[in-house]
């Protein structure tokens, strides 16, 4: 299981690595007239920063559901009814009448998938 | 009208520490039978009436408990491991030191039951409720399951969140039976 400060050191560890590339990438952006090599470096730092910060926000949501749903590892924590909000299934049948709507826009929007699939008559 | 009376008689016999490993006792009445130190192994008492029973020390394990009503039943010291207890009633019961390792207890109500001691290791726990329960010295607590994490996308449940996970409190078929992770296994074009 990964937990929660796994995620906040991982998260830690990222921050640590961007800052220098950060400075790296703000130091060339400075440079008048770069040169081939420069330009090369700028633009391989700004894929790799783009590469970590995809990380970065990965990590934020880790945190955000961990947080949102913790673990339960003590009697206390046990679901009750007033902790675990209760499922309620969905009984009642649509109308008839959605259903065929609902049906009939199903079918046109595959109808429409498909002709936009098919090669245009008489196209090269 | 016999069968109640030979019913009421039978109440007040003690079917202690009797073999009743894989029997049928599907929907009877076995409201404060004595069954302590019996043996149910692999039984079957879905839907039966087991209000006020004693099963004390009794090895019910991966015995079917589906639907039954065991409010203030006596499970102490009895093991549970493996059964089947979907929907089961353990209302006011007292299960000290009971054993629920791999249990399946879907849809369990704890409500007031006395669970001093109890062992959850490995239970399945989805949409069990424990209002009002005793849960002091619980044990493997950590271990049991009482989520789902499904993928948006498909594949087998979670039991550890991630992001973009659907979470699942409760079973979603209630108290009836039924594979609710069927189709939902990676490779056979279901997911």
């Amino acid at each position: 299981m990964i937990g929660l400060e796994q995620v906040r050191n991982r998260l830690k560890i990222l921050e640590a690595r961007t800052a220098p590339l950060k400075a790296e990438i703000d130091q060339l952006a400075l440079v008048a007239e770069p040169d081939a090599q420069q330009i090369a470096r700028f633009n391989e730092l700004a894929a790799g920063l783009q590469v970590m910060q995809g990380r970065y926000l990965e990590c934020e949501a880790w945190i955000e559901m961990l947080e949102k749903y913790p673990g339960v590892s003590r009697p206390d924590q046990l679901p009750t009814k007033g902790n675990t909000p209760a499922y309620v299934p969905v009984t009642e049948k649509a109308p008839a009448e959605q259903v065929e709507r609902n049906r009939e826009a199903s079918h046109q929007r595959d109808a429409r998938e498909l002709v936009e699939l098919l090669p245009a008559a008489g196209a090269e | 009208m016999a069968d109640a009376a030979v019913l009421e008689r039978a109440k007040r016999y003690i079917f202690a520490g009797r073999n009743y490993e894989r029997i049928d006792l599907r929907g009877y009445d076995l409201r404060g039978v004595n069954f302590t130190c019996s043996n149910f192994r692999g039984a079957d008492l879905s839907g039966s009436d087991l209000r006020g029973a004693l099963f004390i020390g009794a090895d019910l394990s991966r015995a079917c408990l589906q639907g039954c009503d065991a409010a203030g039943a006596d499970f102490s010291g009895a093991d549970l491991t493996g059964a089947y207890l979907r929907g089961l009633n353990l209302t006011e019961a007292v299960c000290w030191h009971t054993c629920f390792k791999g249990a399946l207890c879907k849809q369990v109500k704890f409500h007031g039951a006395d669970l001093t001691g109890a062992d959850i290791a490995r239970a399945e726990m989805l949409g069990a409720r424990f209002d009002g329960a005793i849960v002091t010295g619980l044990r493997n607590v950590d271990r049991a399951i009482f989520r789902w994490f499904l993928s948006p996308l498909g594949g087998k449940p979670s039991y550890d969140p991630f992001p973009g996970a659907v979470v699942l409190t409760g079973s979603l078929t209630g108290d009836e039976s039924f594979r609710e992770n069927a189709g939902l296994i990676n490779g056979l074009g279901y997911s």
